[in-house]
């Protein structure tokens, strides 16, 4: 696994913990001008809307995602905060490759507690 | 009036030197007719050759398909981007059409932002799973263009026809009745050969070429052709020789030496 800075490592530990969070962070990574609703983005990345809901909140509460209310329907979009952005294109980047982000996560978890 | 040169070799000669600027141009075709295609060199020679920053608004494809397709073209997309030139946007036709209504919405302030004078809308189809009365699909597609022409920007819109080959079951007048100008691409079969066929149906406000002219996607894009000769029923995708030609291939020569 490569070298990660402290900042990345939180990101990844304490806002995308879950592989789910990681589907919708690398598909607005990779759509970084995508506004739509719950349904549709739950087409796009593969999961259940259920879930997806949950995720997307949680996403949007660590200022990762905004959420924008489109007369009366509710559209997320990718934050504008150029911080997160770079730390999104540095996750990206460290995780390339990667299989399974549990195992990054618990390889990192690991190493804290060492 | 200002026209906008689509830059595409042979098309701005059949708009009499392109579209009227704020204008909604409709493309309709099966699927591989090259509508997209078009409608990404539209933009992209928009940005290069004239100066002016535009916006793709997607309904379907996802941004790394249009930056793969267009870099078969050497259209580097991806790189406009970066440079504020270019957006590619993905939505949904609900949310498109109620945040440009919204004061400060999210595709108003991007268009805004980069000073984008054209767009690509791929596809104006999806408009039809918003509703299935026909009366407000018209209404909210009108309300729609009107909203974008009214930023300043001229359209490129494409629309789907299901049939491959041959006309389409019911065109859509109402499609037509919303935008400014109408164009059909089609397949078209001649001695086992598919080729690609474009009309230019109607250009509000202007003279057009009338012809049904032959186009190709080539490695530099799409380029219109001449126009189809010594055939007729060009549009129903399987022409026949023009009745004066098909005579003249079965018996001219033998009548002449006779």
């Amino acid at each position: 696994m490569a070298e990660w800075e402290f900042e990345v490592k939180r990101f990844l530990i304490d806002k995308v913990n879950t592989k789910l969070k990681w589907d919708i962070v690398r598909f607005f990574h990779h759509n970084p001008y995508l506004i739509d609703t719950l349904e549709n983005i739950a087409l796009y990345v593969g999961w259940q809307q259920a879930s997806v809901q949950g995720a997307l909140d949680e996403l949007a509460q660590n200022g990762i995602l905004e959420i924008q209310d489109v007369a009366g329907l509710k559209a997320y979009t990718l934050s504008t905060s150029d911080q997160t952005l770079a730390l999104i294109g540095q996750l990206t980047k460290n995780l390339q490759g990667e299989r399974s982000i549990e195992d990054v996560i618990r390889s990192i978890r690991q190493g804290e507690t060492e | 009036m200002k026209r906008v040169k689509t830059g595409v070799r042979g098309l701005d000669e059949m708009l009499n030197g392109g579209f009227l600027s704020r204008t909604a141009n409709l493309f309709e075709g099966a699927p591989g007719t090259g509508k997209t295609t078009l409608g990404m060199q539209f933009i992209y020679n928009g940005i290069v050759h004239y100066n002016e920053p535009g916006i793709i608004l997607t309904f379907e494809e996802f941004p790394q398909q249009y930056y793969r397709d267009a870099m078969t073209f050497n259209w580097d997309l991806s790189r406009l981007e970066k440079q504020n030139k270019l957006r590619i946007v993905m939505t949904s036709p609900e949310i498109s059409r109620l945040d440009l209504q919204m004061v400060k919405g999210r595709i108003s302030r991007m268009i805004a932002e980069i000073g984008a004078q054209r767009m690509l809308v791929d596809s104006l189809s999806y408009f039809e799973r918003i509703t299935p009365d026909p009366v407000e699909l018209r209404q909210t597609i009108y309300n729609f263009v009107n909203s974008l022409k009214g930023m300043g920007l001229t359209l490129f819109l494409t629309r789907e026809s299901p049939a491959l080959l041959g006309e389409t079951p019911g065109l859509k007048e109402d499609w037509a009745f919303a935008v400014d100008s109408y164009s059909l691409l089609r397949y078209v079969e001649i001695n086992s050969i598919v080729h690609k066929a474009i009309l230019i149906l109607k250009l509000r406000g202007s003279d057009h070429a009338k012809d049904i002219r032959q186009f190709e996607i080539t490695p530099n894009g799409v380029q219109v052709r001449s126009k189809f000769k010594g055939q007729a029923g060009i549009m129903s995708g399987a022409p026949r020789p023009k009745p004066e030609d098909a005579f003249m291939e079965a018996f001219g020569t033998q009548r002449m030496k006779g």
